[in-house]
């Protein structure tokens, strides 16, 4: 799953930006959240996907540590 | 990405085809497939949105409309007549089509959709799971879809969709030049825009949001339910379950908003189309609603200068009670003036008498040698007659000379500034009255003036004051339902702020949550990055719009004639689009000529493939159709200049002659012949061949 246009485009990634410090993450942990979702996205599974998301979220929490 | 392979298998006029195409380069990706009419230029079109979409994809294909390709049996009854009419009924229809990456996907496998439909006996489509069958190859394996639970083929529409792009996108990307106007049509819908929100990546981030959603409620029933929660979980929860009710409500009111936004575009258009046949039936500009509300303004205005009048009067009663005495008292003052300059110099002459006696008769005689030695009383009568003299200097006084001062207060200095005060007193009343009864008089005019028009307007035959009263109705529908849309604004401004401070909340109790344990920790962050993509898909959306429709003009103005240049193209919410002229006039694009309608899908086409840096092959059958000699090699110019992986161009011999052919000859990959051989052998597909010159 790539991700999505929207993080590789110059004027959205600005947005992108501003949206992460105003609720303090950073963009990473947003694209990878979006491409988790994708990679599940309409296959009916959802085994697997909170492990992902909690796994995403604590690469995030070592990353701001 | 480009399309590798297209076989098809008893299809229309295909009976058995196979177009195998090369692997396009940097410099050479354009594929001319050249087919007489009937041929099966349609049929290869066609062949796309059902092969890789199925039933979702006969809501593009002409003569099916959306309505039409919801049930099951229509979509059987579509295929039936897609059928070749010779298949043997042993033999299913099939469409079989690869799509390749190229050098420039990275991360990408080839993706194979076999589509299979099933006939009985009579060659009728077979009846419920045994009519279709899908398979999907993506780098070469088949994926399962038989043990998912799930409708096997709707899981296969949706790894077609992941693998490839969404449904929405098709009409896009695989158009007839002939349909631009329904391409069109469909952007009034919410259809192509959403599948530019999908391809630009903000559907993702919708679903992300939701699925994050999903995952707080499991990851806070894994932290402990209510029983073990700490007071503080509770207020969580309490507060959680308060935001949950006004997402709710803001749900609500957005889609109530959205209703009466629809109905309003509904209203507009049918107003649009009365006022239309209203002009037709002879109303002309006789908008009778319009006419009686410029009445009511006019009318408004006459008040307004009347009130100004009689303000400018009363302002003005001591200026104007003294204005008629003002000529009198000046020519009253100016006599005094007369008066006292007489005066003065009569007095002057008189304090001189003595001065001009003794110069006339000098004292004693003895000192005048030339009268000093006349007898003494001739002496004194000589000197009697020049004092006399003297005094008739000035005698009488002259003619506007006052007899008396009557405004003998007002002298010399004082008196000049008293005049010229008055002057400006009598100019400035005049100048205020007058300019206000030329108010009043304009005003006065056009209210008689409407008011004839609203009499004409009246006097219309039968039909048009029927049209007329149907447009009042809708005007006061229309008026009712912006009312209530600007409530409910109100409303949704007031549940988001609510919302806000609800977010600020909640955030800071999972603030202190998240020191308690590490899964606290996670369900914080989770709920930021949640807020985090619901404030990103309001920001994307319009982004996502003015990018598009920055790029759909540049593309637009290329392809278009010289009038559109400084133009813009405006993609409204709910409506048609248009264009903003340079002169800043506007006007519908569904009101262009057809081949202006055709420029703009291609336009629209190319906006999309660059805003979204999609691959996808573009495929436009008669993409020049009657286009004039100068559009036709502007437009193929800008297909084969665009950065596309593949551009298959579907063309008669009268379209995309040689003489074209050769100015973008740098640009042509392959080209293909399709011949009809009779029913029996069907569409022949010859590669490396076109029509001979």
């Amino acid at each position: 799953m790539k991700v999505p246009p929207c993080f590789d485009d110059p004027e959205t990634r600005k947005i992108i930006r501003q949206i992460c410090d105003e609720h303090s993450l950073d963009v990473d942990l947003l694209k990878d959240m979006c491409e988790i979702v994708g990679k599940y996205s309409g296959s009916g599974r959802r085994f697997g996907l909170d492990e992902e998301i909690a796994g995403a979220v604590d690469r995030f929490l070592s990353r701001s540590n | 990405m480009y399309l590798s392979r297209l076989h098809l298998q008893n299809w229309r006029s295909y009976a058995d085809a196979v177009f195998e195409f090369k692997e396009p380069t940097q410099r050479k990706s354009v594929v001319l497939v050249g087919a007489m009419n009937g041929h099966g230029k349609t049929s290869f079109l066609v062949s796309l949105y059902l092969g890789l979409f199925g039933k979702f994809g006969l809501r593009y294909c002409e003569g099916f409309r959306r309505e039409e390709t919801n049930s099951g049996e229509s979509y059987r009854s579509a295929l039936g007549k897609y059928r070749r009419n010779h298949a043997d009924p042993s033999e299913p229809t099939i469409i079989d089509l690869t799509l390749t990456p190229t050098h420039l996907d990275t991360n990408e496998d080839d993706v194979r959709i076999v589509r299979r439909w099933f006939f009985n006996n009579k060659n009728e489509p077979k009846q419920g799971e045994a009519f279709e069958q899908v398979d999907v190859y993506v780098g070469g394996r088949l994926l399962r879809t038989a043990d998912s639970g799930k409708d096997p083929l709707a899981l296969a529409d949706e790894r077609v969709e992941r693998s490839l792009f969404p449904a929405h996108v098709a009409p896009a990307f695989f158009f007839d030049g002939e349909q631009a106007q329904e391409l069109i049509e469909k952007m009034g819908e919410p259809g192509i825009k959403k599948a530019a929100e999908v391809m630009f990546g903000t559907k993702v981030v919708a679903e992300a949001a939701q699925t994050i959603s999903e995952y707080l409620i499991r990851a806070r029933q894994a932290a402990g339910g209510k029983r073990k929660a700490s007071e503080r979980q509770l207020d969580l929860e309490a507060k959680i379950a308060e935001r949950d009710r006004l997402n709710e409500q803001i749900a609500k009111a957005q889609a109530d908003h959205l209703k009466l936004e629809h109905e309003k575009d509904e209203r507009e258009s049918e107003r649009n189309q009365l006022q239309e046949e209203f002009v037709r039936l002879g109303g002309g500009n006789l908008d009778a609603a319009k006419l009686q509300a410029d009445v009511d303004h006019a009318q408004k205005s006459v008040e307004a200068a009347e009130k100004s009048l009689t303000a400018t009067v009363s302002s003005l009663g001591l200026s104007l009670s003294v204005t008629g005495l003002v000529p009198k008292i000046l020519n009253r003052l100016k006599q005094e003036e007369t008066l006292e300059s007489w005066e003065g110099l009569k007095k002057g002459t008189l304090d001189n008498k003595e001065k001009v006696l003794a110069a006339a008769l000098p004292e004693p005689p003895e000192s005048d040698p030339l009268l000093g030695n006349i007898a003494p009383d001739i002496r004194k009568k000589v000197r009697e007659r020049i004092a006399t003299a003297l005094e008739r200097i000035y005698n009488p006084p002259p003619p506007n000379c006052a007899e008396s001062y009557l405004l003998g207060h007002v002298k010399g200095e004082r008196r000049a500034k008293v005049r010229v005060r008055l002057d400006e007193v009598q100019c400035g009343v005049s100048a205020k009255v007058r300019n206000s009864a030329k108010q009043l008089r304009s005003a006065r005019e056009a209210v008689e003036e409407l008011r004839a028009r609203l009499n004409r307007s009246e006097n219309v035959p039968e039909k048009t004051k029927e049209v007329r009263e149907k447009l009042d109705k809708l005007n006061t529908q229309n008026q009712e339902i912006s009312r209530k849309l600007g409530s409910i604004e109100n409303e949704l401004r007031k549940l988001k702020a609510d919302l806000h401070t609800l977010n600020v909340e909640i955030g800071n109790i999972q603030d202190d949550l998240a020191k308690l344990g590490p899964e606290q920790r996670r369900i914080a962050v989770a709920e930021r990055v949640n807020r985090a993509l619901e404030d990103l898909q309001e920001k994307l959306k319009p982004t996502t719009t003015n990018r598009l429709e920055d790029v759909v003009t540049r593309h637009f103005v290329a392809i278009a004639d010289k009038r559109f240049r400084g133009g813009r193209i405006h993609l409204p919410n709910g409506g048609t689009p248009e264009i903003e002229l340079a002169d800043g006039t506007r006007a519908l694009l569904e009101m262009f000529s057809g081949f202006e309608k055709r420029s703009f899908a291609i336009a629209f086409s190319l906006a999309l493939a660059e805003i979204t840096r999609r691959r996808i092959p573009l495929v436009i059958d008669t993409p020049l159709g009657n286009a004039d000699s100068a559009y036709r090699p502007r437009t193929l110019r800008s297909l084969t200049d665009f950065d596309l992986d593949q551009t298959i161009i579907l063309t008669h011999d009268k379209e995309v002659t040689h003489d074209l052919v050769d100015g973008i000859k740098g640009s042509i990959l392959q080209t293909f012949l399709v011949e009809y051989h009779g029913s029996e052998i069907g569409s022949v597909v010859v590669p490396d061949k076109y029509f001979e010159s």
